[in-house]
Formats: structure tokens, sequence, C-alpha cells
């Protein structure tokens, strides 16, 4: 039995932990913009997600899910930190802003700065800071696959020293094709579990 | 006009990248900027460019406009009174 919120976004399936109405194992619908309909279905209503390219979106509505339902009551803002992974930093948008980019002998054509906003990974903490009031430590790493065991070694380091009371962690890697989403809540209770990676881990590759 | 209203809608959500938006999910009446859409200052200027590069329409002070970006629908009644011509 896990003993942390998370929630998986994947192309073809959504799981929450504390979220069960929103889980969708992709059999039920043949609707090819998931991501909307959870949108739509989560009842957001925050006018900036559209703004936002598909890294930051599936990264809100991961952290929504994730988030524990009265953590704005339960933890002091500037406590609640973000560490958030992924492989391919910002490509979904860097592809089409380089493709915008060019010059003729007449014109030199640049790319809107609405695509440039999101041309670096870090921006995706961003949104979901200001969006979920996340006051406290946060980090973006580059990182060749799902790697738990620096991150976990951080986040007891920020929980010990008193830095941080609790900390959203994720990995969200996202491609144009593709949507590969996984985050969850941790407290310094969760280092009681001496399965905590154990668990982690096995939800992050089953 | 009806029209006019699709096409600037759609032409808005290529110009500021408004991903999942469809032109039939945006209210005509309802605010451009803040709630609503929740465009700011930079897509303000996105707009004046596309008012440029789709209608000929200069707009040499951009606060000019501030009366006429308050829905699509304001929006596209300012293109009808002040198109030169239509370049796309």
């Amino acid at each position: 039995m896990e003993t942390f919120n998370y929630s998986v976004i994947k192309s073809g399936m959504i799981k929450s932990s504390q979220y069960p109405e929103f889980n969708w194992d992709g059999t039920t619908s043949a609707d090819t913009n998931f991501l909307q309909s959870l949108y739509e279905k989560m009842k957001v209503e925050y006018p900036k997600y559209y703004k936002m390219n598909e890294l930051c979106q599936s990264g809100v509505l991961s952290a929504l899910l994730s988030l524990p339902k009265n953590y704005e009551v339960d933890y002091d803002p500037d406590k609640l930190g973000l560490i958030v992974q992924n492989n391919s930093s910002s490509l979904v948008s860097d592809f089409p802003y380089s493709k915008e980019y060019y010059c003729t002998r007449e014109k030199i054509y640049q790319p809107k700065p609405s695509l440039f906003t999101y041309t670096l990974p870090n921006i995706l903490i961003g949104e979901i800071c200001i969006k979920q009031k996340l006051l406290g430590e946060n980090f973006f790493f580059i990182s060749e696959e799902f790697d738990l065991e620096p991150i976990l070694d951080e986040v007891r380091f920020l929980f010990e020293t008193g830095v941080l009371e609790g900390c959203l962690i994720g990995w969200a890697e996202v491609n144009p094709d593709n949507i590969n989403n996984f985050f969850f809540f941790l407290t310094p209770d969760s280092f009681n579990n001496h399965q905590l990676g154990e668990q982690i881990n096995q939800l992050y590759f089953h | 006009m009806e029209n006019l209203l699709n096409n600037l809608k759609q032409q808005i959500i290529d110009q500021i990248n408004l991903v999942g938006l469809t032109p039939e999910s945006i209210d005509n009446d309802s605010p451009i900027f803040n709630e609503g859409l929740g465009l700011d200052s930079i897509d303000a200027l996105e707009i004046v460019v596309l008012l440029e590069q789709h209608y000929g329409i200069l707009v040499n002070n951009p606060e000019d406009l501030s009366d006429h970006f308050v829905s699509i629908r304001t929006l596209a009644e300012f293109i009808e009174k002040n198109q030169v011509s239509a370049v796309s």
C-alpha cells in the first residue's frame, strides 16, 4: 500500500490515487485529445492553460491530480517544493520554434513570442508553482531516464533541514506523439516507509 | 460577420498558439484578456501583427485599440470598419 499520492498521465492511460473518478484505461473512448478531455472533466477553468505547450498542460494536470486535496491549508506554501525530471527538455516547443525561424534575402522570419516562451523546460515548474502556489525550492533536471535515487536524497535532505514540509516530484516526458508523466507527493513521513523507493519505481515501471 | 468572427478566432488561435482550443470553443462576447481567453500585453502585440498581416490594418499606437480589444466581436467590428484589403 502506497503512503503517498501519485498520478500517471500517459497517452492512453490516466491514473490518480486520490481522484479515481478521472482514471481512464484508454479503452472507453476513441478521443484523440484526451488531455483536453481531462482538463474539461476536471473543470479546471484556468484561461492561461491554453497558452501553454503540451509539456506544461500535462504537467499542470499531473500536479492537480497528485497534490493532497487540502495542501493549501495543511502546508506552509513557502515549504512546498517541486522537482521535475525529463529526458527531452522542451523539444516539444524547440522544434516548432526552430522551424519558424528562417531567413530569406528580403526578410528574417522570427517565431512568435508565444512559442519562444516555452523553449525552456523550467517554464513547466514555473507554471505549476504559479498555479498551485508552491513557493519553496524547485528544480528541473534533464536525465536520460527516470532516476529516483538522487531526487530522494535531495528531498530527504530538504526535509531534514526543515527547508521543505512537502514536495511534489515528477517525471514529465512529452513529445508530439506521446505523453509519459508520473508525479507523486512526498512528506517527511513518507520516508518512514522503508519500501518507498521500491514502491515508486514499481508504480513508474509497471 | 459570422465568417469574420470564425476566421478571426482561428487566426488568434494560430498566432498565439492556443493549444487545444477551437473557434467553436471561444465565445464571441467573452473577454479576450485576463479572464476569458487569458491573454496578456504581449499577446495584444501579436494581435496587432495579425491585424496588419491578415487585414492590412496598420496600428501605430496599440493603446488606441483598448476599446476594441474587449471581445472577439468588438475586435471583428473594428476590423470591419478599418479593413484595407483581405491579405489572406
